[in-house]
């Protein structure tokens, strides 16, 4: 198991650099068809990253996301899934390059620092702490995918603005159907975000007797959630469209990942308490 | 002698307007031509007829190529009461190879006034939807049509040839594509009731938008044209107010002023609700002022951008013309491969008639060296050795040809094999 494992490790950013090879090619070349191999590709990728979860879980009895670098495998496979599944709605993959090219970073990084360990906490092997992270990386990969989203948004404003009709112009969706993209993303980021720090607020009661345990992370992360659902309440009020939406949305993220970043500097434990 | 096939083309480039609007055929008229070359006792096995405002064609299978156009002057005569030998028309007339890449060409928009253009492809498929409606067999031209159609998918597909607007009303409707996504929520305004304002409009329906405000000077003709449109009509002093509405303005009017000012717009944009907003000033002087275009959210195009737009996707759509042409070629190719295997007819004819010249031959031999009844006896085994012989050959070929495996060396080979071009030529 421990060979199929490692082997997996190494083979899933290969696959990943395949379909980011191919939705380039795509983009720059705009063939269909190997838009299509790209898809199956990055199909391929997702059920293999799946299977390569899985038998992390059942061989180490560990849900893994317990270290920084096994989630960002599973934030790599969270963008990969919802990718796909937009792609798949919206029969569009054209933007395919730009959300590869965050996978296949995340999961090469990933591959090449990850350590295989079982857990000597075993809150780690608790149920309600995958249901937890799982919320968790979930609602982050949203929250991403819309920031993504805001970025090709404000690249196509800028090429339309400028009069120029190049590779962005071409190969880009409608700025309204991005800044839609990106409105649902924030949306399902908020709600799977807020989900995943409800959970974990819940499991810290359960198991510590407290619903809300001072913690650098769990401050940092309840109050960047805040901020993100004040912001997508205020795009609403104020009907704040286009260019002012995705720069909020941008924004947002920027600070999240700030905010993330800094905590994880000022307490490189899971949390303080584990 | 195998069918020829031809393609009779009065189109832009050969036939002046007036005479292109004389023969252009309604469906109606175009199933009488039909009717006429199929019903009649004449030289013609199939038809077809493609009619657009550009270009009108008959594409025909014919047993000997001969008096065709004349056959076609006399319909023209007799159908539509125009006379084409007064007319001084001028048609290109093309035969077998060049008559199939040229409706490969058409279909592939490689013809089109407009290169690249698209709407020729589903005119050509209703001219073939056409001649399946009728109660004929078009089995040489049923293929030719469909094989055309394909052409012009495969081009549509694999090249960018009918990408990017190639007229200033498309390239307004490309950018509203580009920016928009739910076109029938859109409200746009036209100021100006001109024809390029009314062609814009045009090409925005085509694509969803529903909702028009018409502004213009002239009450009667903005009143006319929002009856067009089913629009609200207002005059241009309701501008200001209806910039806050809208999400598109097209401008086209022969004022020399500015009828949408920086501060009408900048004004505007506190009350607006909407995101993104194009503003497409096709008048010439400019009747919007440049410095919108540096407001946040306005998308500002004035002629002179779009004429560039044009002139870009014109030189783009050139530069696929080599990857069109080969595609047009490759599945000519094709087809005339497939067309010669329909001589498979003539072949089975030929070697049957080998083999009895042959039988014929030898038995004569004996004709005045036997009795009657031996010589009958003779003449009866050497007919079933022949048709045993042939039995397998015969079934092969035709098998061969209705599964489409039967290949033009193939039958060049036969021939080869039983010199049946030499035979011809000796017993003629």
């Amino acid at each position: 198991m421990i060979l199929f494992i490692h082997s997996v490790n190494v083979l899933l950013p290969l696959i990943y650099g395949v379909a980011l090879g191919m939705y380039a090619w795509h983009f720059f070349q705009n063939t269909s068809k190997i838009g299509e191999y790209a898809s199956r590709t990055l199909l391929t990728a997702i059920v293999l990253h799946l299977v390569y979860l899985v038998s992390q879980g059942v061989h180490f009895r560990i849900f893994p996301v317990a270290t920084i670098f096994a989630s960002m495998s599973m934030f790599a496979l969270n963008i990969s899934v919802i990718y796909l599944i937009i792609e798949r709605i919206s029969k569009d993959r054209k933007t395919g390059i730009f959300f590869l090219i965050i996978i296949f970073c995340f999961q090469l990084c990933s591959s090449m620092l990850i350590t295989f360990e079982s857990p000597t906490n075993s809150i780690l092997s608790n149920p309600m702490f995958g249901i937890h992270t799982t919320l968790t990386l979930f609602g982050v990969s949203a929250l991403a995918i819309s920031a993504l989203y805001s970025i090709m948004y404000l690249m196509l404003a800028k090429e339309i603005k400028r009069h120029r009709f190049g590779l962005i112009y071409d190969g880009l969706p409608a700025l309204e159907t991005l800044e839609n993209m990106s409105r649902y993303a924030t949306g399902a980021g908020i709600i799977f975000l807020g989900a995943g720090l409800f959970t974990g607020h819940l499991w810290s009661y359960k198991v510590l007797g407290y619903f809300f345990k001072y913690d650098v992370k769990i401050i940092a992360s309840d109050v960047a959630w805040f901020f993100y659902l004040f912001g997508w309440i205020l795009v609403k009020i104020r009907h704040l469209h286009g260019l002012k939406m995705s720069r909020v949305a941008i924004g947002g993220f920027l600070a999240f990942i700030i905010i993330l970043f800094v905590a994880n500097f000022v307490d490189t434990t899971f949390h303080s308490f584990i | 002698m195998s069918d020829t096939i031809i393609a009779v083309s009065y189109n832009y480039q050969n036939t002046p307007v007036e005479l292109r609007d004389k023969v252009a055929l309604s469906d109606d008229e175009a199933k009488q031509f039909i009717r006429a070359a199929m019903e009649g006792q004449g030289e013609i096995k199939e038809l077809a007829i493609i009619s657009t405002c550009n270009r009108t064609e008959i594409y025909a299978v014919l047993r000997e190529p001969g008096h065709f156009f004349d056959w076609v002057t006399d319909q023209y005569q007799h159908l539509k009461q125009v006379n084409l030998k007064t007319e001084s028309a001028d048609p290109t007339i093309l035969y077998n190879a060049h008559a199939i890449e040229h409706l490969f060409g058409v279909a592939g928009g490689l013809k089109s006034m407009m290169l690249g253009e698209n709407q020729i492809l589903s005119q050509v498929k209703s001219s073939y939807e056409l001649i399946l409606s009728l109660p004929y067999s078009f089995p040489i031209l049923n293929r030719l049509f469909q094989d055309a159609v394909r052409v012009g998918k495969s081009i549509r597909t694999n090249t960018h040839l009918c990408k990017g607007a190639v007229s200033i009303s498309l390239a307004a409707a490309d950018l509203t594509r580009k920016i928009y996504a739910n076109f029938s929520k859109l409200k746009v305004l036209l100021v100006g009731a001109g024809e390029t304002t009314e062609l814009t409009a045009v090409h925005l329906r085509a694509i969803g938008v529903v909702d028009f405000i018409i502004a213009n000077r002239g009450e009667e003709r903005r009143k006319v044209l929002a009856e067009k449109f089913n629009a609200k009509a207002i005059s241009l002093d309701e501008i200001p107010s209806a910039l806050t509405q809208v999400d598109i303005a097209i401008v086209a009017t022969k004022s020399k002023d500015y009828l949408i000012t920086h501060d009408m717009v900048k004004k505007s944009l506190s009350e607006r609700k909407q995101g993104s907003f194009l503003i497409i000033d096709i008048s010439s002087p400019r009747n919007v002022d440049p410095l919108v275009g540096d407001l946040p959210q306005i998308y500002l195009y004035n002629i002179n951008d779009l004429d560039k737009v044009v002139a870009e996707n014109l030189e783009k759509r050139k530069k696929e013309l080599p990857v069109a042409n080969e595609i047009v070629r490759e599945i000519a190719a094709e087809f005339r491969e497939w067309f010669k295997t329909l001589e498979v007819v003539p072949t089975i004819s030929r070697l049957s008639g080998y083999f009895e010249h042959i039988r014929d031959q030898e038995l004569g031999k004996f004709k005045y060296k036997t009795t009657e009844q031996e010589f009958q006896k003779m003449d009866d085994l050497s007919r079933k050795i022949i048709r045993k012989l042939l039995h397998y050959p015969i079934k092969e070929l035709r098998e061969q040809n209705n599964n489409g495996n039967l290949t033009v060396s193939k039958i060049d080979t036969l021939w080869d094999l039983y010199r049946l071009k030499s035979f011809k030529k000796d017993k003629e």
